[in-house]
């Protein structure tokens, strides 16, 4: 039995499997943003039409108010996370959050929050999320959310945001919008920075 | 007999160690130095705090213990935001694992093991952590690996029980199998989207073309367990994943915190 060949043919096949599965989700050769309409099948697997809402974690906001993540049903919600050290691509995902409430009339613009939770639980704290609102120029609408590194991965996996603390206290993560219905059913995502927000913000439109 | 015995001595060992609430061997992983698989651009070696780690994954009985007390993680009442529909998948009921109850738990979702380990005041092994522990960068690990490898195996075969794994460098059981095992930042290893460009990490991972040009043959498993990994999405469950808890060190009893 030829070992080196059975695991090459193993690897292959995982390896192909998982280019593909790669693709599904967004087109990561070219970085270009993908909006996606939910797939059936895709919807069924992730949970995605269950609320999100399962997480007893405990956040801290920009105003210095404690809330658990389950707290937060009721609004429709846009969410990502970012970390506000962060150079470059944070305040990219913000403005594209900042198109999609742009994009909303009057009314749904009252009652729509956006809510972005922080990869970074040993520097962000309120005063760097009100900092960081203030830079942005991010209205009422806004949650800006810190917590301890434990809670911070949960949600970060509820979300599918996958993300990874570098040696020098910066983070990759994964650019990404995920719109949800007052009972936290996922109505709309975006993968990618930049591009249309169109289909995200139809999604929170009515 | 044998098996007893090693059950027995076991018991001792940890009772007199750690007091835990009922018998499970933990074994302290020595500090020391992992050199990460695959790294990001100017990532050092990582160095590994000293750390406890179950001997042995965690096994469809003890799951069954956790599901009595824990019953909202039932096959039934889960969200499918926790699992997804193939958790717990061969269980005959609720709390009722089928086959050997000895054989590792498997088809459990990240968000469910995470508990388990949080219930024991435990946690889910980092990426580096495991492998550290698994030896992985190792001659002695990939003979281990080959000898698995080099055996029939099949998915529709009855799962091996616990006492039938191999032991690796630090006395840690079954950890170069058939079953593998979820940790805690498995959707660090992969970046979609990235903020930063990562293209050369995704060939390098995803694409057979990257695994095939590694200059070191023996690592053809551990490119499998992170393309693995990265596959994997939080909820999901599936048939040969199982995992172990660590304990971090307790600095007041030089044991485990448990």
């Amino acid at each position: 039995m030829n070992v080196t060949h059975v695991i090459l043919s193993v690897l292959t096949t995982l390896a192909l499997g998982a280019c593909a599965h790669g693709k599904n989700h967004a087109d990561h050769h070219t970085n270009r943003p993908v909006e996606h309409e939910l797939p059936k099948a895709y919807e069924k697997s992730s949970g995605a039409s269950a609320s999100v809402y399962v997480s007893e974690t405990s956040w801290v906001n920009q105003r210095g108010q404690k809330m658990t993540f389950n707290k937060l049903r009721g609004a429709p919600r846009l969410m990502s996370m970012v970390f506000t050290r962060c150079p470059s691509a944070c305040p990219l995902l913000i403005s594209d959050m900042k198109r999609v409430q742009n994009g909303l009339d009057e009314k749904r613009r009252r009652q729509i929050r956006f809510t972005v939770f922080s990869f970074d639980s040993k520097h962000d704290t309120p005063e760097t999320l009100r900092a960081f609102a203030k830079k942005m120029n991010l209205d009422d609408q806004w949650d800006l959310l810190v917590s301890d590194p434990t809670s911070t991965t949960e949600v970060a996996a509820l979300l599918g945001i996958q993300y990874k603390e570098l040696p020098g206290g910066d983070f990759v993560h994964s650019n990404r919008l995920i719109a949800f219905d007052g009972d936290g059913v996922t109505i709309g995502e975006k993968d990618g920075l930049g591009g249309s927000v169109d289909a995200v913000t139809k999604a929170l439109a009515h | 007999m044998k098996r007893f015995g090693l059950y027995f001595l076991g018991f001792v060992a940890v009772a007199a160690q750690c007091e835990p609430s009922h018998a499970r061997a933990v074994i302290q992983i020595p500090s020391g130095v992992y050199e990460p698989f695959f790294r990001e651009p100017g990532e050092a070696d990582q160095r590994i705090v000293s750390f406890w780690m179950d001997k042995d994954p965690v096994s469809r009985k003890d799951f069954a213990r956790f599901l009595q007390r824990n019953p909202e993680f039932g096959r039934g009442k889960i969200s499918p935001r926790f699992a997804d529909s193939a958790y717990l998948e061969s269980w005959t009921s609720e709390n009722v694992a089928s086959g050997d109850s000895d054989s590792p738990v498997t088809s459990i979702s990240w968000f469910v093991a995470r508990k388990y380990c949080g219930e024991k005041k435990g946690r889910l092994p980092t990426v580096s952590e495991w492998e550290y522990a698994a030896d992985t960068n190792s001659p002695e690990a990939f003979a281990l690996i080959s000898d698995w490898y080099a055996r029939p195996n099949s998915m529709d075969q009855p799962p091996p029980r616990i006492s039938s794994g191999k032991l690796g460098k630090f006395g840690i059981r079954g950890m170069h199998g058939i079953n593998w095992e979820w940790v805690e930042d498995f959707a660090s290893v992969i970046i979609q989207g990235d903020s930063r460009s990562s293209n050369a990490t995704d060939n390098q991972l995803f694409c057979a073309a990257g695994a095939l040009s590694a200059k070191d043959p023996t690592q053809y498993a551990n490119f499998m367990r992170f393309a693995f990994r990265s596959s994997l999405k939080a909820n999901r469950s599936v048939r040969t994943l199982g995992f172990r808890c660590v304990y971090d060190v307790d600095p007041e009893r030089s044991g485990p915190k448990l």
